[in-house]
This record gives C-alpha cells, sequence and structure tokens, in this order.
C-alpha cells in the first residue's frame, strides 16, 4: 500500500510541476509580450511639439511686445494646441499617468501652464496701455506748453517731461535699472507739479506719464516671469521620468524574455529527456514484448499439446465408453461365427464318417467279392453314417451356415475399420469426406446406443469437405451420443439431417429428449461442464466438439426447448482444394 | 515700412538690440504723418504684404464644422425647451435681427426677469478667446452651459433640457442620426458649437478693403482706420475680430466705474473668476464687428449710440481728448464692421 501511496505522491508532483512551468511560460510570454505599453517614440514626438509650442509662445509674446507681431492673436492660438497637445500625451502614455511622480509632474506643467496664460493675459493688458501712452506722450509734452500756460512752468515741466521720456524709452530698450529709477523720481517730481495737477487741463499728462511707468515696470516683471516659468524644464522631466520608466519597462521585459527564453530552454530539455525516456522504454518495451511473445508461444504450444492431450483423452474416455458396446458387438457376431463354424464343425465330422462309410463300402463292392454278409454290414454303416448327416435340406441349411458367419466376419471387419479410423492420433490428417457416410460410420459404432432408438435420416445432397475426418468423427459420435443419452428410456427418436447452405455443408443432430435448461444452455460448450453424475462423462465432450468445429472455421449452434428436445447444427465450410460433387 | 506710428521701442531682455525707430517724432505734425502714412498704405501693388503689416485682419469665410451637426444646432438655438417655462430660447437674447445681441440694456430671460449684463453678439464669437465678459468660459461649448444654468436666464439645467427635448421623437430622432450616443448634455453643447461655427460674417467693407480691394470704403471711413490705429483704439481692438483676444480693465486711465458709481458685481468682471485684485474692474474686450447693429454698449450697456460709446473709450480708456470730425470719422469706419448675416441665422 505504501508503494502505491509513493506512486501517486510522485504523478501528483510531476503533474503540479508540469503545470506550473506551464503557468510560469504563460506569464512570462505574457509579460514579455506586452512590449512597451505605449510608442515612445510618439510620446517623445509629443513633449517634442509641446516645448515647440512652449518656446514658440514665449518668442510671440516678445514679438508682440516689440511689434513684430501686429495683434495678440499669434498669443492666444497656442490656448486650444496646449489642450489638444496634453491630451494626446495624456492618451499616449496610458496607465503611466497613474504613477505618482508623473501625475504630479503633469499637474505641475498644468499649473505652470495657467500660470503662464494669466502672466500672457496681464502682458497683452499693460502692453496695449504702455504701447497707446508712449504713442502720446510725446504729443502731450508738445502740447504742454499750450496746455499749461506760463512759459516758464512750460519752460521747466517740458524738459522734465523730455527727460523722463527718454529714461522710459532708454529703460524700455535697454532694461537698465538705473534709467527705471531715475523715471521713478522725475515722475515723483512731475506730481509735485502744480500745474500738472488738472489732468483734463493737461490732457492727463500726469496719467500718461504714470501709466508708462508703471505699465513698463509691469510689463518687465511679466515678461521675465514669463521667460522665468520652467515649462520647458518640467516637460523635460516629465519626458525624462517617462523614458526612464519606459527604459525600465524595456528591461524587466529583456529579464522576461530571458527568463522566459531560459524556462522554455529548460523544458525543451526536460522535453528532449523525457523523449529519450520513451524512446529506451519503448526499446525496452520491443525486447520485452518479444520475450513475452516467446513465453506465450511456448505457453501456446504447450496448450495446444495440453488440449491435444485433452482431446485425445476424450477420445479414449469415449473410446473407452464405447468398448463395452464395441466388445458386445463384437461378441455378438464372434459368438455366431463361432457357433455356425462348431456347427460345421459337427456337421463335418459327422459328414466325414459318412464319406468314409460310404466309400468303404464302395471300396467292398467294387473290390471285394461279394460278401453278402460284409456287403451288407457295411451298406448298413454307410446307410446309418448318411442318416445322421442328416438330410439334403440340412447340408443346404450348412451352406447357409457358413455364408452367415462370412456376413458376421465382415461386420466385424467393418466395426474393426471404424476403431481403426477413430482411434488414428494424428489430428491434422486432412482428407475429403463425405458426411453422410460420416453419419453412418459414427451410427454403426454407436449401434449398442442407437438400437432402442429411432433414427431418421434425412440427408441431403452434400460435397465433400476437407477436413480431419477423425475429428468430424469425433463430432458426430459426441453429438449423437449426446442425442441417446438424452432420450433415454422414452418414446426416442433422433433425427440425422444433412444439407447443403452456402458453400458450407450444414448437418444437424436432432433428439425429442429432454431438452437442455435455460441456465445450462450458455455453458454447455464451456469444458468440464457436465449435468450427468459424477463418473459418467468428463464433461469435456461438447467443448471438444466446439473446439474442432471452430477449428476447421465452423460454427456449431444449438437449439433446445426442456420437454421438447434438442437440436445441435454444424456448418463446416467445404474447405480447400476445391473438390468434384460428391453424390 | 511704417503704418504703426510711431514704431514701438523695442524692448529686448536678452539683449537683442533692436533698431529704434521715431524717437524724434514729435518734431512733425501729427496730420502730415497721417498723411504720409496715408499715402504709404494706398501704395498700389503692396497689398497682401501690407494685410500682414495691418494690425487688423479680415475674417476666414468659413470655419471648419460639421454641417449636419450645425443644423441641429440651428434647431437648438432657436429652441425655446431650453429655458425652464420654455419662453426663452439662445435667440431671444442672440437675435439676428439684432446683429446677434438683444438691443436691451440688460437681457431679459425666463419669467421676463432682468438679467445682470448686456448680451455680447453672438456673431463671430467663434474668434473670441474666451466667452462671457469675464472669459470664464474657455470655449462655445463652455459657453453654453452658463445661460442655461442662470436663473437670471434660462434657469434650468441640462438633465431637465435633456428631458424636455427627448420626449420629442421627431428631435430625437433626428439628433440620433447625427449624434449616435443621443440627446445629451454634452453632444447639444457640441451641436451648439457646430453651429455657432456658422454665425460668422466675413466680407465686411473694412475686410474687403484689408484684402486689398482699396475702394470698398470710403476717404472718410479710411480716415476713421487711420484715426482708429493713431488715437490706440486699435491696441486692444486688434486682431481677426477686432478685440475679443485680451482683457483690459475698464477705466485703464480713467476711473469709470468711480465716476458711474453703484457698482454691481457684473462690474467686478474678470475679478469674479480669478479673485485677484489686478483684475477688479478687468473684462474681455468685445470684439467691434456689426458694432453698428449691437446697441447699446459695454457690459452694462450703459452707452446708448455709438458716438456715446466712442465718447467714453476716448475718455476712460485712451485718456484723450479728440475733435468731434475724428470721432465722427472713427464712427464711420466703425459702420463699415458691418457685414451680411449668415443665411442660416433664422429659425
Amino acid at each position: 500500500m505504501s508503494i502505491g501511496n509513493f506512486r501517486h505522491l510522485r504523478l501528483g508532483l510531476a503533474l503540479a510541476v508540469g503545470l506550473a512551468c506551464i503557468a510560469g511560460l504563460y506569464y512570462l510570454y505574457q509579460t514579455s509580450a506586452r512590449g512597451g505599453a505605449f510608442n515612445i517614440s510618439e510620446v517623445n514626438a509629443e513633449f517634442r511639439a509641446l516645448e515647440r509650442l512652449d518656446s514658440e509662445w514665449n518668442a510671440d509674446v516678445l514679438r508682440s511686445r516689440t511689434g513684430l507681431n501686429k495683434n495678440y492673436d499669434a498669443v492666444i492660438r497656442p490656448l486650444t494646441t496646449v489642450d489638444q497637445i496634453s491630451e494626446q500625451i495624456t492618451a499616449t502614455i496610458g496607465d503611466l499617468a497613474k504613477d505618482d511622480k508623473i501625475k504630479s509632474l503633469i499637474e505641475d506643467i498644468q499649473k505652470l501652464f495657467e500660470r503662464k496664460i494669466t502672466l500672457i493675459d496681464n502682458f497683452k493688458s499693460q502692453d496695449a496701455l504702455l504701447k497707446n501712452s508712449m504713442r502720446y506722450f510725446p504729443t502731450a509734452v508738445t502740447e504742454l506748453s499750450a496746455r499749461v500756460g506760463t512759459a516758464t512752468a512750460a519752460a521747466e515741466i517740458t524738459p522734465m517731461a523730455q527727460n523722463f521720456m527718454n529714461r522710459m524709452l532708454h529703460a524700455a530698450s535697454t532694461g537698465d535699472a538705473d534709467s527705471m529709477t531715475a523715471g521713478t523720481r522725475l515722475l515723483e517730481q512731475l506730481r509735485q507739479k502744480p500745474q500738472l495737477a488738472d489732468a483734463e487741463r493737461t490732457g492727463n499728462f500726469l496719467l500718461h506719464a504714470a501709466t508708462i511707468h508703471d505699465q513698463l515696470a509691469k510689463s518687465d516683471a511679466v515678461l521675465a516671469e514669463i521667460n522665468a516659468l520652467p515649462v520647458a524644464k518640467r516637460i523635460g522631466e516629465l519626458n525624462g521620468v517617462i523614458n526612464t520608466i519606459f527604459e525600465q519597462q524595456q528591461q524587466q521585459q529583456r529579464l522576461y524574455r530571458a527568463a522566459l527564453i531560459g524556462l522554455s530552454a529548460v523544458l525543451l530539455l526536460a522535453v528532449f529527456v523525457l523523449g529519450w525516456y520513451l524512446w529506451r522504454s519503448y526499446r525496452r518495451l520491443e525486447v520485452a514484448v518479444a520475450d513475452r511473445t516467446k513465453e506465450l508461444s511456448h505457453t501456446l504450444d504447450e496448450l495446444r499439446d495440453t488440449q491435444a492431450q485433452v482431446v485425445q483423452t476424450e477420445k479414449m474416455s469415449s473410446l473407452g465408453q464405447m468398448v463395452a458396446g464395441i466388445v458386445h458387438e463384437i461378441n455378438t457376431p464372434i459368438a455366431y461365427v463361432k457357433n455356425s463354424l462348431q456347427l460345421v464343425e459337427a456337421q463335418l465330422q459327422t459328414l466325414t464318417a459318412a464319406f468314409g462309410s460310404a466309400a468303404t463300402f464302395l471300396q467292398v463292392l467294387t473290390i471285394y467279392p461279394r460278401d453278402d454278409v460284409d456287403a451288407r454290414r457295411h451298406f448298413r454303416q454307410a446307410r446309418n453314417s448318411m442318416r445322421t448327416v442328416g438330410t439334403l435340406e440340412d447340408l443346404q441349411d450348412l451352406g447357409q451356415t457358413v455364408t452367415d458367419s462370412l456376413e458376421g466376419v465382415a461386420r466385424i471387419t467393418e466395426i474393426v475399420g471404424d476403431l481403426k479410423n477413430f482411434s488414428r492420433l494424428d489430428r491434422a490428417a486432412f482428407d475429403v469426406f463425405d458426411v453422410n457416410k460420416g453419419f453412418d460410420a459414427t451410427l454403426s459404432i454407436a449401434r449398442n446406443l442407437v438400437k432402442h432408438i429411432a433414427v431418421v435420416k434425412d440427408y441431403g445432397l452434400v460435397r465433400d469437405i476437407w477436413c480431419s475426418p477423425s475429428q468430424i468423427n469425433q463430432v458426430m459420435l459426441n453429438l449423437i451420443t449426446n442425442a441417446c443419452q438424452a432420450t433415454a428410456g422414452r418414446d426416442s427418436r433422433i433425427v440425422l439431417r444433412s444439407r447443403m447452405a452456402g458453400d458450407s455443408v450444414e448437418f444437424e443432430v436432432e433428439d425429442n429428449g429432454a431438452g437442455i435448461s435455460n441456465e445450462a444452455l450458455p455453458k454447455i460448450f464451456d469444458p468440464f461442464f457436465t449435468t450427468k453424475r459424477v463418473g459418467e462423462g468428463t464433461g469435456l465432450g461438447l467443448s471438444i466438439v466446439k473446439k474442432i468445429v471452430d477449428s476447421h472455421k465452423g460454427q456449431i449452434t444449438v437449439k433446445s426447448e426442456v420437454g421438447q428436445g434438442t437440436t445441435f447444427t454444424v456448418i463446416l465450410p467445404t474447405g480447400e482444394p476445391a473438390m468434384a460433387q460428391a453424390a | 515700412m511704417i503704418t504703426w506710428v510711431p514704431s514701438v521701442m523695442s524692448r529686448a531682455p536678452f539683449g537683442v538690440r533692436r533698431r529704434r525707430c521715431a524717437g524724434t517724432l514729435s518734431a512733425l505734425p501729427r496730420a502730415v504723418l497721417s498723411a504720409f502714412v496715408f499715402v504709404m498704405v494706398i501704395a498700389p501693388g503692396l497689398a497682401s504684404a501690407q494685410i500682414q503689416q495691418e494690425p487688423v485682419q479680415p475674417i476666414p469665410k468659413r470655419i471648419d464644422h460639421d454641417p449636419k451637426k450645425a443644423e441641429l444646432g440651428r434647431a437648438l438655438f432657436f429652441d425655446k425647451r431650453l429655458s425652464a417655462d420654455s419662453s426663452v430660447s439662445c435667440a431671444s437674447c442672440h437675435n439676428p435681427a439684432k446683429g446677434g445681441a438683444d438691443g436691451l440694456t440688460t437681457s431679459v430671460g425666463i419669467h421676463g426677469k432682468a438679467g445682470a449684463i448686456n448680451a455680447p453678439s453672438v456673431l463671430n464669437a467663434a474668434f473670441n478667446f474666451r466667452q462671457f465678459w469675464d472669459g470664464r468660459a474657455r470655449s462655445l461649448v463652455e459657453q453654453a452651459d452658463g445661460p442655461v444654468n442662470n436663473p437670471l436666464e434660462m434657469g434650468t439645467n441640462w438633465p431637465d433640457v435633456v428631458q424636455r427635448l427627448s420626449a420629442d421623437p421627431a428631435f430625437k430622432s433626428a439628433f440620433e442620426q447625427v449624434y449616435p450616443t443621443g440627446v445629451k448634455a454634452e453632444n447639444l453643447r457640441g451641436a451648439l458649437d457646430h453651429f455657432q461655427r456658422t454665425l460668422i460674417t466675413p466680407g465686411a467693407r473694412v475686410d474687403r478693403y484689408l484684402a486689398g480691394q482699396t475702394d470698398a470704403i470710403t476717404a472718410t471711413e479710411l480716415r476713421g482706420y487711420q484715426l482708429f490705429k493713431s488715437y490706440g483704439c486699435v491696441a486692444c481692438h486688434q486682431g481677426v475680430n477686432f478685440g475679443g483676444n485680451m482683457f483690459q480693465r475698464f477705466g485703464a486711465i480713467g476711473d469709470y466705474f468711480k465716476d458711474r458709481g453703484g457698482i454691481k458685481p457684473a462690474d467686478l468682471g474678470r475679478f469674479n473668476v480669478t479673485k485677484q485684485e489686478s483684475d477688479r474692474h478687468f473684462f474681455k474686450v468685445p470684439s467691434l464687428r456689426n458694432v453698428a447693429l449691437t446697441a447699446p454698449y459695454f457690459h452694462d450697456g450703459s452707452a446708448k449710440t455709438l458716438s456715446d460709446a466712442i465718447d467714453v473709450m476716448f475718455k476712460y480708456q485712451l485718456g484723450r481728448s479728440a475733435p468731434p470730425a475724428d470721432k465722427s470719422d472713427i464712427n464711420a469706419f466703425l459702420q463699415t464692421l458691418t457685414a451680411e448675416l449668415p443665411a442660416n441665422f433664422k429659425p
């Protein structure tokens, strides 16, 4: 029991390992085949586009500032494009967008763009006002003297104003902080002038000056901030992170692929090893099979021998059964012949004496002179002897007796001939055989058994068959014996039939005996199955019959009904070689 | 080549020097300069090069859109079921007969409620960089949410609108043929967007002029254009839409609101969106296209006529005075911004 368990364990283990390998293979294949959840070159291209957009945007802002762009349309165009590109990028990187670092970078970039947009909005408002006031200011300065009145005040203010203008221009074009500071100071001084207090009278002079100053300062700040926004940097960072992750993924995939290859190699090796084992087993199997076959062949031969022996034994036993009958059979004609011969012997003695007396008398008559007394004596002797012989009919009867005896001898010869046939050991002696004649031969052998039974011969026109006559005889004897035994002591009758069934010869033994029960019917051909009492029969009869029929490639069937009778039907092919029709 | 008088000082933060121009312009009388520029402008054979140099541009004849969706949007635009009491449609405040606006100081919503702000024209709104006076909507698609959900305008919400519209089998089937996913808020917005992309008015006389047809505008109108530029109106009302692409403080030079008084939430403008002090009273610069059709003007509808509006602009945005003749020329010029309404802008 422990060995059996162990085997199960090993099998289970092997199966588990096998399944694990397959699962591992599948898993590795899937992970290595996933091959980059996103298209890195597309992603990089999109990032390039975003970077370009950002730097172009900066350039357009400056172009607007410097007047190269005549309006702000160029500076609002990127608003929709930024959104489009961002969406594209998010779509292309797919699941990667859930990564924390990437998410925070994306949010950063979004915030930076928002800030940029706000700053640019501010820039536009400031730039417009700056340009307008700058454009107007020279005129305002020019008209100042007309507006303000006194020449001196004008002479004082105008230079200051022009100075302020120059400072502002200088600061605007060079970013010079000193100019800016000077401008601021000048503005303050201008603010102190009472003549400039009335905005409407001075044509909003101070307001414009202040606008120029304030907007310039703001504009500087805004532009500086716009350009300082680390948008490009963050985009680069994000791109870098994505590339790194992509690289890592590639790396991992390479590992997975390597593992996949490794596992595949190992499995392949295992397959080869298994294959070699199988081949080896196959070869061994061949050898083993050959051995077994030899064994089996031996056994088969032995069995055949045994079978032959058994058949022989059965034959012997059935023969033994027949001995009594035969002996009886032979005894009758022998007694018969003995009787007759004894009769003839006795009669011959008397005849011989009579013949002697007659011969002496004749001699006396011929040789000796007539002595009436001697002659009469010899005549009386002869006459008496002749009387003891009997009449002429008696002599004729003697002849008949001899004929009968000869018949008896012939009968004995027949019986002996049948016996000889019957007891022949060689089982493979094939010969032509006439079934009808076979029936007759068998009947004569079994005469003792069948003598109280009505035998009906229903012979048909059958061809000779090529078979082992001794065996077929045995079959017939067995069937007839069984039939007789079945019908013992009743109004018994057996029918022997023969006919052609296609290319085969069919013969039948039917009896009106006790029949075979349904339980026994399937078993009747089984060896050692018998319904007879112990000591009667061996139970091998029908099994041997079946064997013989099978070996002749024939067929035996039985029909039986309890109380009605049984019919055994044997079909035998005519066999080879083809033979002439026998009547 | 100078059309901008004078050329702006180049501020180059990274030290790239640019040629300074016109620092001494103060020596020339402005009129002479104007004439000089005038001659420069109408010099023949420089039309296309000149267009690029102009701060304003003609609008394209067509914006890319899906005609089937636009047709659905048209039906929706005139459909009163977009409002809670089915009394107000988009067209109620953006009326084709009133230049895409409604001719009222402030609009009227459901149940006859007075709105908070003057309705801007829907015409050429597709060219604006933001929608609403305070620029809170980034696109026409986003803009649709505003009136639908505003209690003073349509006073409803998208689920209700969807329900009302879905109950109409004819509408529903027509809609589903174009939008397979059916009557949904995003599809309704999309349809309206496509329709509004068709509500553009190319072919204004100024556009024809800018395209090179020098006789498209009269001499007075041309003079008005020059003044429009030289006074600096164009600093904010520039670009393809004569505005609509930037924010500016209403009262840039003067204090408009101080003078007007009665500050309402709508007057805070961009501040309502960004909450930045620096954005207080900032509004989206409106487009001047078809301005002649869309009185009254400004977010509060305070200027009843165009000349009123021009006066306010001069005072508070330019901080300058101008002779009436100049203002009237500018007015004349602004008339050339009127174009034919698109053919499909009707119920």
